[in-house]
Formats: C-alpha cells, structure tokens, sequence
C-alpha cells in the first residue's frame, strides 16, 4: 500500500469519525427531548441555562425528568451500547465467525443465574447493588470456567472454546430455566431483568461502570493491529511476531470484563452485540483499527435511540425493540451490499 | 430484481404491523354509533334448567353496540338489581342478590327473549362458572381442592374446613391451611397430585396456566373456575361456591355483612367534593414501575376509597419514572413485601422513599406513600373488605379520625 493510499484512508477514517460523533451529540439532543412527558424544547434550553446558573429552573418535575431520568439513561445507554458491540466486535474478530457475540461464551447466561440467584435465595446484602454485583460476579465465574475447560495445554483453540461456550450457555440456560418454574413471585423480577431495560438508570450507575467500561475499550483498541493479524489465521499472525495465545486470553477477559460491567445495571440486552459490528463492517469495512471506535459509537448511538422509543411505548424492555428494528435494518443493509462476513 | 425488492420491502412492513397492531388494538376507541344490536350468545343457554340461583347473566353481541342503550333496553322479569360489567362485546349482568329457587326468569334486550328456570333448594344443580364451563352437581361435594389463596380463603370463610382437603402453597390464611395437602402452587399446580387427593370439587382460578382446567376435567373431576373482577363478582363468587357446597346459608350472612361494610364506607366517601378526593396511585412492582390501571381491582377499590386512580393504563402496565413525577400523586399505594409474597421488605415501598428523585412528589413530601398487606389486596376473596377500609383510611385518615 503506497503512503497517499494509506493517508487517504485515514482522512477517511476521521471522517467518518467526525460524522459519528457529531450523530452522536445529535442524537443526546434529540433524545433528550423524547419521553411519555412532554417537555418543550426551549424549556430544555431553559432547564440548561438554570443548570449553569443562568435562570432559575422553570418547573422542578421537568427539571428532575430531564436531568436525573432522561440524561442518565441516555448517558448508560451510550456506555452499554458501547460495551456490547465492542465486546461483539473483538469475539467476532477473534473466533473469525460472523455468529460471535458477547453473550456466546456463557456471559448472558452467567450473570442472568448470577442475578435471578440474588432475586430468589440471597437477601439484599448489598441494598439495591445485590443483583447488579451478582449478575456480575455470574458472568465472570462462567467465563472463567469456560476459559479453563476449553484450555487445553496451555492453548485455547478457538473452536474448542466455542463449543464449550455455547455447552456453557445451554446448561445454565436450564439452571435459569429450572429456576424460572420454581421462583414463584420472584418470577417477575428475572423475568424482566433478563428482557434488559434502562428503567431505573441513575447517576450513580453511570459513574460506576463509565470507568471500567472506557479502560477496557481502550486496552481492546490496543489490540485492533493483532486482530487484523489473526483475520489471516493464527499461523500467520505467529509470524507476524504477535503472540496469538497471549493476545487471545487477554482479548477474552477484557470482553467478558466489559461485557459483565454492562450487562450488570441493565440485564442481558440481545441483538446489540451481534449485530451493531456487522452493520459497522458493511459502513467502514473490516478494519479493525476503525471497526472498534466506529462500532462503539453505532452500539451507543442505536442503544440511546431504541431506549427512547421503549420509553414512548410504556417502558417495553429495550431488548425486544433492539431486535425488532435492528434486525430489518440489518437484513435490508445486507442485501444492499450483498457482500459477505 | 426490482419486484423482488419491492416483494422484500412489502414482507418487512407487513412484519411491521404485527407488533403496531398489537401495541395499538387495545386503545382503538369502540363503534359506539350502532343501535340495533345482534345478539351472539347468550347465558345461561335460552330454555336452561336447573339454573344455580348465583348466576351472573352474560350476553355477547356479535359486533360493537352502544353500550348505555343496551343497558337501558336490558330486562328481568321477575325484575332483579343487579350491576353491568362490559369485557369487550360481551355484557355482564351481576345480580346484587341470589335469583329465586325454582322460578322461570326471562329476559328481554328488545326483540330477543330468552328464559331460563332456576333450581330449586339443594341438588342437582346446574352452574356456569366464571370462565364459561356449564358444570351439573348432583349431591353436595364433600372433598374440595382449591386451587387459589383466594379460592381457599372463600372455602374458609364458609365453614368449609372440614371439607377442603387440598390448597396451594401460597394459601396461608387462615392459619388452619398450614395442616392441609398442598397441591403445589397457584402458578404450577401438580395435577397428579389433585388427581391423587380425589377431590368430588375442584376450585380452580383464572390465573391457573392454561390447561389445567382441561386437563383436571379429562380425569372426570368436577372442575369451578373462577374469575372475579370486581367487588361485585366477588361477593357474586361468595354466594356461588355457597349454593355450589351447600352453605348458602352462611354466604348470605358473610355476603350480606360485607355489602353493609361496603355501605358503610361509601356512605362515608358519598359526600366529598371532586377537590377533595386525592389523585392516587398504586404501585405494584417498581423494577420497572408497574401500576393498577383503570379496570383493575385496585382502582375499584380506590375510588370507593374515595380517591381519583391517576394511573394512565389500562390494567396492570409499566410506566415510566419521568410519568410518575409527572403525574404526581397525592398518595402512593405499595403492596407489601415482594408484592406476592410474605418477605421482611417492603420493596416498593422502600424503593420510593429511598429514590431520590421522587423526593419531590407530593405523596413523598407529605410521607403519604402507604403499605397495604399485597394477600389482602389482590385475593378475590372476603378479606377485601379488609382491604377496601384499609385503604379508605389511607387516602381519607381525616375521615378516621
């Protein structure tokens, strides 16, 4: 690749950076106007100024719905939406299989029993932190465990972990199940954590996982050079001078690490992981360089937009909305491109 | 290429209905402008005898009609009081009182006449239970299973304790349920076991899971279900199970004491002005907030409490924390514990007085956010007259002294 090809490409790249990020911003502003209450725009404007000491607020309940409710939610759906298809994008780059999520090694099921445990037998011993601290703890003990059954001699070959990922998933897919029929009046609660929602976001849940989820994006982006490596195949990568083994365990617990942090507030929120990389690699191709910030901003941007429309709609859990437009937009780019994986 | 694109796009938009359908059909307004009406079904069925002298009389029109019309043009002969219900084309009337034993009644909405002749004191009988069965009894039952807490606290209530021999593990009032079989739950009840019991009644409840009704039946066993949506069904129910278990007697006194308390708490709330019932909301299930909506046990119950059910839904629905501080309620009803079930917590409730974004709503400025026992408040069965004056002295504590 000659130097002007390679300097046109990042042009390129920051190009599509700025668009992203100025959708981004767009979008924050335009969401922040969306909700069942109704707050004009230019009182939002208003609320701002009193907020920067400009005015006083013009209504306590809207100052209250539009900084403490609408901000936060959108601030952590940023955040999970960022987590999820960068955890997407680093499995999907480091299985080289376009099916890879985040949620395919065990993590959703992990931290769905992690979190329907705190719901069932554990009191609350920490307050209303128990089931997103459990949910956690859940997604980190089954990757754990995966990563040491698909451990074989010192190597994860990827199909192993795969497999055992999924054989993971299924049997705590039946200890859910199984603890579904017996949970009674708990029944609601896991339920809908599972669905995934944004109805009580806050700002201490932002401030919690902002710091955990952006080092990790950081350290995976670290890896965006290897990863491009390892699309060629592991041998190659080897005699690349990377050390494939090392880079994989760490590309792993750094998914599961930001996957877990994510999914702990909100509940196993689907079809964002899977997905937003794909639709990302359609835009500004395979790239892993670019991949991972672009996809971070479309999880986040695409999260933001379904949250507010599950908001108009009665509080629908955001996993079913997620789905429910992502896949059709999904289908519709595919057979645009008609391009493969 | 090009139809096949336009075939794809039409397939996605038609997938698109489906979900706009179903989130928009429960809020189109009902044709109200026909007059004449068609009738689809009736019951009890045109010339029934042995009618149990507790029937509800329900009459489903095969389109939209105008509702108050029908009403006005709907008769009893001999003439009975009773109350109208509406579950979308189909009319409920509930009788306030039992029918006369063995009188033929008829009924008439303008040209449609129907009758029906009721039993006479004791068996056989024939009943038409609250989800549509047509049950015959033909000796009094003497081994009952109930499927339900509410169930189970009726069957009590009535002096049945002798005779029930199985409840659910959710039954826990009165005390005396501790000693009975348990069934299994309300929500997984074990049909093996029930069948084992050889119950000659089964008292199941509309929230059994679908098929357990069918398949109690397929092994030959007398199966009531019910369904009671309001107060009056309620007391409907009381004096159904009584006549059905041979304790109409002690219905009447339990029915004929809880109408007068009912009496004695609307006379109370009769003379408010509008400014003076509080704007009320009860809070069922806070992650995420869930509320009783209009129809509901819980909003009947707080509108005889002499209070207005802000809740903006229909039935039982998620509402978000923004529409909660913006609707503002006076007063918050919490049920207790985790809302089903008996634990130390009072989640709800703790959720709402600890979020500190609703610090500002006057039901928590003015600590008027109230804890209601969740078993009194949601069992269609006596104690909810319990409920009902307790939550008048909720929303109306200056009535109470």
């Amino acid at each position: 690749m000659t130097k002007i090809a390679y300097f046109r490409k990042f042009i390129h790249w920051k190009m599509v950076m700025v668009y992203l990020v100025a959708i981004l911003c767009l979008t924050i502003v335009l969401t922040t106007a969306i909700g069942p209450v109704y707050v004009p725009p230019l009182e939002i404007v208003a609320l701002l100024g009193s907020k920067l000491q400009l005015c006083e607020p013009s209504s306590i309940p809207h100052e209250i719905i539009i900084f403490q409710i609408r901000l936060p939610r959108i601030f952590l759906g940023i955040l999970v939406g960022l987590s999820l298809a960068t955890a997407g994008t680093a499995l999907q780059g480091l299985f080289k299989n376009p099916m890879a999520d985040p949620y395919i090694i065990g993590i959703a099921s992990g931290a769905a029993v992690g979190a329907a445990l705190s719901m069932m037998v554990l009191p609350q011993i920490f307050s209303v932190y128990t089931t997103p601290i459990m949910a956690f703890l859940g997604a980190l003990f089954t990757i754990f465990l995966v990563y040491n059954i698909a451990n074989v001699g010192g190597r994860i070959p990827v199909d192993t972990l795969l497999l055992t990922g999924i054989a993971v998933s299924l049997f705590l897919g039946a200890v859910l199940s199984l603890m579904m029929s017996i949970a009674g009046e708990a029944l609601h609660n896991i339920f809908f954590w599972i669905m995934g929602g944004f109805w009580l976001a806050n700002w201490t849940q932002v401030k919690i996982i902002v710091l955990p989820v952006l080092v990790c994006f950081g350290l995976i982006y670290l890896f965006a050079k290897d990863l491009n490596a390892m699309l060629l195949g592991e041998e190659s990568a080897q005699t690349l001078g990377i050390n494939v083994e090392a880079s994989k365990r760490i590309l792993l617990v750094l998914s599961a690490f930001i996957t877990a942090a994510a999914v702990s507030f909100t509940g196993t929120i689907g079809f964002v992981g899977l997905i937003i990389p794909h639709i990302t690699r359609i835009l500004v191709g395979p790239d892993h360089r670019i991949l991972f910030p672009a996809s971070a901003l479309v999880g986040g941007i695409f999260l933001v937009w379904t949250d507010a429309l599950a908001r108009l709609l009665g509080e629908m859990p955001v996993g079913i909305l997620t789905a429910f437009f992502g896949a059709p937009f999904f289908i519709y780019l595919l057979r645009k491109r008609k391009r493969g994986y | 290429m090009k139809t096949k694109k336009i075939i794809l796009i039409l397939a996605l938009l038609l997938l698109l209905t489906i979900p706009l359908y179903l989130l928009f059909c429960g809020h189109l307004p009902v044709n109200t402008t026909h007059s004449s009406q068609s009738v689809a079904a009736v019951s009890p069925p045109s010339e029934a005898t042995n009618v149990c002298v507790a029937t509800k009389i329900s009459v489903t029109f095969s389109d939209a009609v105008n509702r108050p019309a029908i009403e006005a043009e709907f008769a009893i002969e001999p003439s009975v009081p009773g109350r109208f219900y509406w579950s979308g084309d189909t009319m409920t009337f509930v009788p306030s009182t039992s029918l006369e034993y063995s009188t033929t009644y008829t009924i008439m909405i303008n040209d449609d006449t129907w009758r029906f002749k009721t039993a006479g004191e004791g068996y056989p009988v024939t009943i038409i239970d609250d989800l549509g069965y047509t049950i015959a009894l033909t000796e009094k039952p003497e081994r009952i299973s109930s499927l339900a807490p509410s169930n189970t606290e009726i069957l009590f209530a009535l002096g049945l304790e002798d005779n029930v021999i199985g409840v659910t593990e959710y039954c826990n009032y009165p005390s005396e349920t501790e000693d009975k079989e348990k069934i299994g739950s309300y929500t997984t009840p074990n049909i093996e076991k029930i069948v084992n019991l050889n119950p000659d009644l089964v008292l199941a409840a509309y929230g059994n899971p679908t098929g357990t009704v069918e398949a109690l039946k397929s092994f030959n066993l007398t199966v009531v279900g019910l369904n009671a949506r309001n107060l009056d069904e309620i007391l409907y129910d009381l004096r159904l199970v009584g006549e059905l278990t041979g304790t109409s007697a002690n219905a009447s006194v339990l029915v004929a004491d809880m109408v007068q308390r009912i009496e004695v708490t609307d006379e109370r709330m009769s003379n408010l002005k509008d400014e003076e019932r509080p704007t009320v909301l009860h809070i069922i299930w806070h992650d995420p907030i869930w509320v009783a909506g209009k129809g509901t046990f819980e909003d009947e119950l707080i509108k005889r409490s002499g209070g207005v059910n802000i809740a903006p839904v229909e039935g039982y629905r998620a509402l978000s924390l923004e529409k909660l501080i913006d609707l503002n309620p006076d007063v918050i009803i919490t049920p207790s514990g985790s809302g089903m079930g008996c634990t130390l917590t009072n989640f709800c409730y703790e959720y709402i007085m600890s979020e500190p974004r609703l610090r500002g709503i006057e039901a928590v400025r003015n600590d008027r956010v109230e804890v209601i026992d969740a078993d009194v408040v949601c069992r269609a069965g006596p104690r909810i007259v319990d409920a009902l004056e307790e939550m008048a002295k909720m929303i109306h504590p200056e009535l109470y002294w």
